[in-house]
């Protein structure tokens, strides 16, 4: 018999061990931080084999894609002829993409899985010697964040602005993978999970103020993986998707400049519209 | 606080070492040998600070900073992106970073973290590298040498007081 996984609902799990939570944003040197807490999974998959087989090169891990990004900052001058600036980092073009693959930096794109540096033990490898059934554990953690300056300078006023209010978004799917030495995938459990802020923040001191609607994380509960989430089946393993959400995110970082066009900005105090680029 | 010292020489050679292993290299290295002092690495009372002191001439060092983790018996390069900067100006830093002689650089502090582990920056998939050992490492800009820092331990995150800045 050939090796293969277990689809024995028994033979395979996946455990929220820790939910993610966000922090308030907090004043970190010139920047405004929105720190969150870590989320933790525990899973495991079982390989079947027969005697004299080996499951060299069957890896288990966790692959995970990031399907929402809402991504803005406003500020406004401490007077009305002092200007508003609006940062639009979510979309287009500072944005290249919507969903994308989130691996960790160093971890090879190519390589699928969220992080395969050994030192995250985030997959678990079969080895010569293995013995029927294999049980393969791993785990997963990720603590999103985000940042915006304190002050920008709007260049049509000359004037210092200061952040006023901002949005972020973040919404994720993790699945517990199975690869074969092929390099086929069997998704077994996955988890739907987000973190979210909506701030609004006074002067002098930038006070914040919570929207508690668009504030908070939420993880759901480990589902039986069928098909591939559509909103983000075309980057979750595809080859194609060179560019990991931190790279995409780090690109976006351009929409500070001036003169760029997710990047707004008036002489007199205007409220935007966030769903623009 | 801790203090370790090798000569460029032996670091050469370390380095060499170092490269035909696949960025891996043993434990055992004679951490404890003690030679004519150039680049001396200290770390200080908190996990992940540390302080650079250049007791030799003027040196050009890669602006990288380099963290390894203890797996098993051999030190691994993590693949973080940790830079000599002092402070968290959000400007490009120079590629390389000249230590005068005499010269002392404390580089930001590292909570840990695989992702902006030095400023506060945007990360999606962000991960805390405790509990494990670790020892900072600094190239010169050519990268044929390299110095290292002595070992110092992260707690698990649940325990780690290192993001609290």
């Amino acid at each position: 018999m050939a090796v293969t996984v277990s689809l024995n609902p028994a033979d395979f799990a996946l455990h929220v061990m820790r939910a993610p939570t966000v922090a308030a944003p907090a004043v970190r040197g010139n920047q405004m931080f929105f720190d969150s807490t870590p989320m933790r999974l525990e899973g495991f998959a079982t390989l079947q084999g027969g005697v004299g087989e080996a499951a060299l090169d069957w890896k288990v891990g966790f692959i995970q894609a990031q399907w929402v990004e809402t991504n803005w900052c406003s500020y406004r001058g401490a007077a009305n002829t002092d200007g508003s600036i609006f940062i639009q980092r979510g979309r287009p073009p500072a944005r290249t993409q919507g969903a994308c693959r989130d691996c960790v930096d160093g971890s090879p794109m190519a390589s699928v899985f969220y992080s395969t540096n050994p030192l995250h033990r985030e997959v678990a490898q079969g080895a010569a010697g293995d013995r029927f059934p294999l049980v393969l554990r791993v785990n997963h953690t990720d603590q999103p964040t985000d940042s915006c300056p304190l002050t920008i300078r709007n260049t049509l006023t000359g004037k210092d602005n200061f952040l006023q209010e901002a949005q972020f978004e973040f919404f994720f799917c993790t699945t517990l993978s199975v690869q074969d030495p092929a390099g086929q995938f069997t998704h077994l459990l996955g988890v739907y999970w987000n973190t979210r802020w909506h701030y609004s923040f006074s002067q002098p001191g930038n006070r914040a103020q919570v929207n508690p609607q668009g504030t908070g994380a939420t993880i759901g509960h480990p589902f039986r993986v069928g098909a591939i989430d559509p909103r983000f089946a075309p980057v979750f393993t595809s080859p194609g998707q060179v560019q990991s959400c931190n790279a995409i995110f780090r690109a976006a970082m351009a929409a500070f400049q001036p003169g760029a066009r997710n990047r707004h900005e008036t002489r007199t105090w205007s409220n935007f519209n966030v769903t623009v680029p | 606080m801790e203090q370790f010292q090798r000569n460029g020489a032996l670091i050469f050679l370390s380095a060499a070492l170092f490269l035909a292993a696949s960025c891996t290299s043993p434990a055992t290295h004679a951490d404890s040998v003690k030679q004519e002092e150039t680049l001396v690495l200290r770390n200080l009372a908190r996990s992940g600070d540390l302080e650079i002191e250049n007791r030799g001439p003027a040196i050009n060092l890669s602006g990288q900073l380099i963290v390894q983790q203890l797996d098993g018996t051999t030190w691994r390069d993590n693949a973080i992106d940790l830079l000599l900067l002092e402070t968290c100006t959000f400007t490009i830093e120079p590629g390389c970073k000249t230590l005068e002689h005499g010269a002392t650089l404390r580089p930001a502090h590292w909570n840990g973290m695989s992702c902006a582990g030095q400023c506060p920056q945007g990360c999606r998939a962000n991960i805390f590298l405790g509990p494990g050992q670790f020892r900072f490492v600094v190239a010169t800009c050519d990268k044929k040498q390299r110095f290292y820092g002595p070992v110092f331990t992260l707690p698990d995150h649940d325990h780690s007081e290192l993001k609290k800045k």
